[in-house]
């Protein structure tokens, strides 16, 4: 089962967004397909890589290399699957996750804000609460960078900042947490707050540009 | 049992599992209703953010009125109408700017300006906080 294409769509519905360009750090689809079975149904890369290289008389040579694979985690299944079965190791959010959140309201209000001059800061952060669409992401953290350019601007997003799946035991965080309680302080990939076994790790970042006519930055 | 932990997650969707990430020091009491936020990489930095979540100080942060870029927020002071802050750049040097909001924001909220240390940090009519300088 291939994972769908990732959809460019601008980042605002004004007009200035319609040249908006997508510039994914990790993100081409076809090198993503859904593993069955014991991959706990973690989508992986399945590109394996091929290298050019030269032989003693200038021919090229082909060569297959095993480049490490990095799991993409596209919902909360894949991510709950990941926890248990993924060793810790860092994953890539999939396509639709990361158009969840550059649709999401709170991100547009900002992308709104920013597109239309409307920011202290050049460059900066905020953070977007996805819970109520994508649990396992919860709160992520969002840096973003204006490059002015005469009458022409772009900001670039750089997405699930410093996040990850970690501190699942949202019930005692909640709870003996808030208590003050220090194991059940949440503590990002340290030990506190994690369950059953599973392992805590880190998101791969995302990258996102968008164009937009200069509002009034002025460096 | 997963099924049954992630259904009991989306029960308590209005209780972010990350929430906590930004939940420290809410009775810090700053003006123009900014507040002061952990950084999300548990380095014990902090970042002072608008209401709506912008940062405003901290790292990361550069600005559109003067040029410099945050590396870290080491300590603000409060008045009633201007916020200060003692900050490290990116190239390791102290300094201290002056946020104040602007009247009529039709560009932007705050103005930022540089201050220094005699004006804000020894000035008596800010209270000053001195914040640990993150890891």
């Amino acid at each position: 089962m291939k994972v769908p294409p990732i959809q460019k769509k601008s980042a605002s519905p004004t007009p200035e967004a319609e040249n908006a360009n997508s510039v994914g750090k990790t993100m081409t689809p076809p090198q993503f397909a859904l593993q069955n079975g014991s991959g706990a149904g973690v989508a992986q890369k399945k590109d394996t890589g091929v290298a050019q290289m030269q032989d003693a008389n200038g021919q090229a040579m082909r060569i297959a290399q095993a480049l490490p694979q990095t799991s993409v985690v596209d919902d909360n299944w894949q991510a709950w699957g990941h926890y248990f079965n993924g060793g810790g190791s860092t994953v890539d959010i999939g396509p639709n996750t990361t158009q969840m959140l550059i649709d999401h309201p709170e991100f547009q209000r900002r992308h709104g804000r920013i597109t239309g001059g409307l920011t202290t800061a050049l460059s900066g952060s905020f953070s977007v609460d996805m819970t109520g669409t994508m649990f396992h992401i919860g709160r992520t953290n969002i840096n973003y960078n204006v490059q002015v350019n005469g009458d022409q601007c772009t900001v670039t997003y750089t997405l699930f900042v410093n996040d990850g799946f970690w501190d699942v035991d949202f019930v005692d965080e909640n709870t003996l947490g808030r208590l003050g309680i220090g194991r059940y302080q949440p503590d990002g990939m340290g030990p506190n707050l994690e369950r059953l076994g599973g392992k805590p790790y880190h998101y791969n970042t995302v990258t996102r540009s968008f164009n937009f006519r200069n509002p009034g930055y002025n460096r | 049992m997963v099924l049954l932990v992630t259904a009991i997650g989306t029960l308590f969707a209005c209780e972010p599992s990350g929430s906590a990430k930004t939940d420290m020091n809410q009775d810090q009491v700053l003006p123009f209703d900014l507040k002061l936020d952990p950084d999300a990489d548990f380095k014990g930095g902090f970042t002072i953010r608008e209401a709506d979540g912008f940062a405003l100080i901290g790292k990361g942060v550069s600005y559109r009125d003067i040029d410099l870029q945050v590396e870290a927020l080491v300590g603000y002071g409060v008045q009633k109408t201007a916020l200060a802050a003692e900050v490290i750049d990116s190239k390791g040097a102290t300094k201290f700017i002056k946020v104040v909001k602007q009247l009529s924001p039709s560009l932007q909220p705050f103005s930022v300006s540089w201050a220094t240390e005699a004006e804000v940090k020894d000035n008596d009519a800010y209270a000053w906080v001195n914040l640990a300088k993150p890891d």
